[in-house]
């Protein structure tokens, strides 16, 4: 999480020292940018960009973890992809031990890879299905180099035990799992080298509600044994509710409102926060909402609206929003000294 | 008298590994006006239920082995094949999860509700179109002049199923049967959803039949719930008794391991363990016993029943969550 009051790391070398973190910070992300050219015309010039990320900052605590949520189209699995370096960032600094993820080259990536991991949504597709899960598992620590082939295998098992796995499975292909079997394989293979960062994509959103429970759980034990820090994308708000320290509310490819847990729930500042966490059917009857809590759906990133991107369907708007975008600022409103808001009439609203 | 009443209905599919009983002697009844929520998770029947209802089961592979569907009384299983074009749309209408697919792609929105109209009430031009436009007012679509010359990919998730929903309503049905409606789609345009199916209902009087294998949806939206599991229909009732005191292990253990509010990765969320049995070579006894924390000898032998446990309440199990359980 971002402590507005600390220095930024600035003149840093890239890729290289000087990037001096707290030292409770693993993971600092400076104004990251995800560009999409949209190509047209003769000469197929690029005529706009789809901004998919448009300038994000946090820093990440370590062993927490931090919820990013919003709905579809908003940048998160984006950004996820994006401080893996699995997608080129456009611009923008990914801090980690000393290092700056976004610009190192090939070789360094290859050793930072080795401590920030992902779990995909999909476990139907993320497995390759011509290989037994042993070699799924196995294959981070073949690449990597890492002991001898019976200390691999002797690490397999020992992965496949932590996970909930039993050790016959090694020999087995993905086909004859389960859902929750399968990212209970993909979360072995995200721990094989045993990272420090794992940043899960919708990690239970393919599952069903009562396995669902069964990978959130492990996912928490894993995390207090091992003293893991999750990134933990999803639209779920009760899921995220449960599992994050903190949480990261995202809209056309920013950040709108960022807190401890408890202050997003409890005192949701941003219009758009508000409307999010009231739009979520409330599991007990006796408590139906009598009205929408906000009309209208999620304007295209290609060409968001001018000012506050919020602006359109926000009941606060006024003209100020519709002419410039507000920047995340500290909010002093809620005892949370870690609450940022994006939104010019946050003292008001 | 219930407008439809579905007894003992067995839906099997024939694959390569075996037969798939998919719906295994599922029975129950929605009444006039109401909404019944179906609910259970993935392979549960929910859909094929749906699916024989309106006898959608593609044969081969599937075929309904027995059972009845009456609806107003009539089987709608003794249909013949030329009276289900009349029946489906103008009796029971269908929306179905993925607004994406539902919709051609190569014809404009006008076309293909011109297309249901044609075929319903042979109704065409100008009165076809000012039903339209009055069909899209209703479901809250903006400048429905414009929206009726767009296609399908011009239209937002939320726009493509406000769509379907009016083209489902323009031939007022009696029953809508909405397979996870708004599963697809982003919650705040979820809300707006299932807000505007249940004012469609009041103004238009419909029953709803929704599937669903979200419990906070059931809780916003049903009147009555049938709770699947495994092929079977193990708990019927209305959706207070369903959150409040529900009897069923299975719906019990579901409920529970929703991350309630409030709750903190110190609790542990409580679970279900293990996963759903076949369905080629289902357990002998209750299907759920393998997972169940009550079950005894019995369970593992003797199929439980679906019976009346007071007030309407039904549940299939031998032994019943009470009070010291929960």
């Amino acid at each position: 999480m971002i402590d507005p009051r600390s220095p930024m790391a600035d003149g840093a070398a890239v890729g290289g020292v000087g990037t001096e973190l707290a030292k409770d910070t693993i993971l600092r992300v400076q104004d990251l940018k995800k560009y999409y050219p949209i190509r047209g015309g003769v000469f197929s010039r690029v005529q706009a960009d789809v901004k998919a990320v448009d300038g994000v900052s946090f820093d990440l605590k370590k062993g927490e973890t931090l919820g990013l949520v919003g709905e579809s189209g908003c940048g998160k699995s984006t950004l996820g992809r994006t401080l893996m370096r699995l997608e080129e960032p456009t611009e923008g600094r990914v801090l980690f031990e000393g290092a700056d993820l976004a610009h190192a080259n090939k070789k360094q990536l290859f050793v930072l890879r080795r401590e920030i991991q992902m779990i995909f949504q999909d476990p139907y597709s993320s497995l390759n299905p011509r290989l037994p899960v042993g070699d799924i598992v196995r294959e981070p620590l073949d690449v990597h180099a890492i002991g001898t082939r019976e200390e691999r295998q002797r690490k397999v098992e020992e992965l496949c035990l932590q996970v909930g796995l039993k050790t016959e499975v090694i020999n087995r292909y993905p086909h004859e799992f389960s859902g929750g079997q399968r990212q209970r394989v993909g979360i072995a293979r995200a721990l094989a080298l045993e990272p420090k960062v794992i940043v899960a994509d919708e990690p239970v959103s393919a599952l069903d509600v009562s396995v669902q429970a069964q990978v959130i759980n492990l996912m928490v034990q894993l995390q207090k044994k091992l003293g893991l820090t999750y990134i933990f994308i999803s639209h779920d708000l009760s899921v995220v509710e449960y599992i994050s320290d903190s949480i990261a509310i995202m809209y056309l490819g920013r950040i709108v409102e960022m807190g401890a847990k408890e202050t997003i729930f409890e005192r949701p500042t941003h219009p758009y926060t508000r409307a999010l966490i009231a739009s979520v059917p409330n599991p007990d009857p006796r408590k139906r909402r009598k009205q929408v809590p906000i009309e209208g759906e999620t304007p295209s990133p290609v060409n968001p609206p001018r000012g506050c991107a919020f602006h359109p369907r926000c009941p606060f708007a006024e003209e100020k929003c519709k002419q410039a975008r507000p920047e995340l600022e500290p909010f002093a409103g809620t005892p949370d000294p870690r609450h940022l808001v994006a939104c010019v009439r946050k003292d008001e609203v | 008298m219930p407008i439809l009443e579905v007894k003992e209905l067995r839906t099997e599919f024939r694959i390569e590994e075996g037969v798939v009983h998919a719906v295994d002697g599922v029975s129950f009844s929605v009444e006039n006006g109401e909404t019944l929520g179906i609910v259970g998770e993935s392979g549960c029947g929910k859909s094929v239920t749906a699916m024989s209802i309106m006898r959608l089961i593609p044969d081969p592979p599937g075929h309904i082995a027995s059972g009845q569907i009456l609806w107003k009384g009539k089987d709608i299983l003794s249909l013949p094949d030329e009276a289900l074009p009349d029946f489906r749309g103008a009796e029971i209408a269908m929306i179905f999860q993925d607004p994406m697919t539902s919709l051609n792609p190569v014809f404009t929105v006008e076309r293909q509700l011109g297309e249901v109209l044609e075929k319903r009430f042979k109704l065409v031009g100008e009165p076809a179109r000012k039903k339209m436009v009055e069909a899209l007012e209703m479901v809250g679509i903006a400048d429905p002049g414009d929206r009726l010359r767009s296609y399908p990919h011009e239209l937002s998730g939320g726009m493509k199923q406000r769509i379907m929903i009016a083209m489902a309503l323009m031939c007022e049905p009696d029953l809508l049967i909405a397979d996870e409606p708004t599963t697809a789609l982003d919650v705040t345009v979820q809300a707006q959803i299932l807000h505007l199916m249940k004012s469609l209902q009041e103004r238009v009087g419909a029953a709803i039949i929704l599937i669903t294998h979200d419990m906070a949806v059931v809780a916003e939206t049903c009147d009555r719930v049938a709770v699947m599991y495994a092929g079977r229909v193990v708990e019927f009732c209305d959706v207070y008794k369903l959150f409040e005191s529900n009897r069923h292990p299975y719906t019990f253990g579901l409920l529970r391991s929703i991350p309630k509010e409030g709750l903190t990765k110190n609790d542990q969320l409580p679970t279900i363990e293990g996963i759903v049995p076949s369905l080629i070579h289902p357990p002998q006894g209750c299907r759920f016993a393998e997972r169940c924390f009550k079950a005894q000898g019995r369970c593992k032998t003797d199929d439980p029943k679906l019976r009346d446990v007071g007030e309407g309440h039904l549940v299939a199990c031998h032994f019943p969550i009470e009070e010291e359980d929960r």
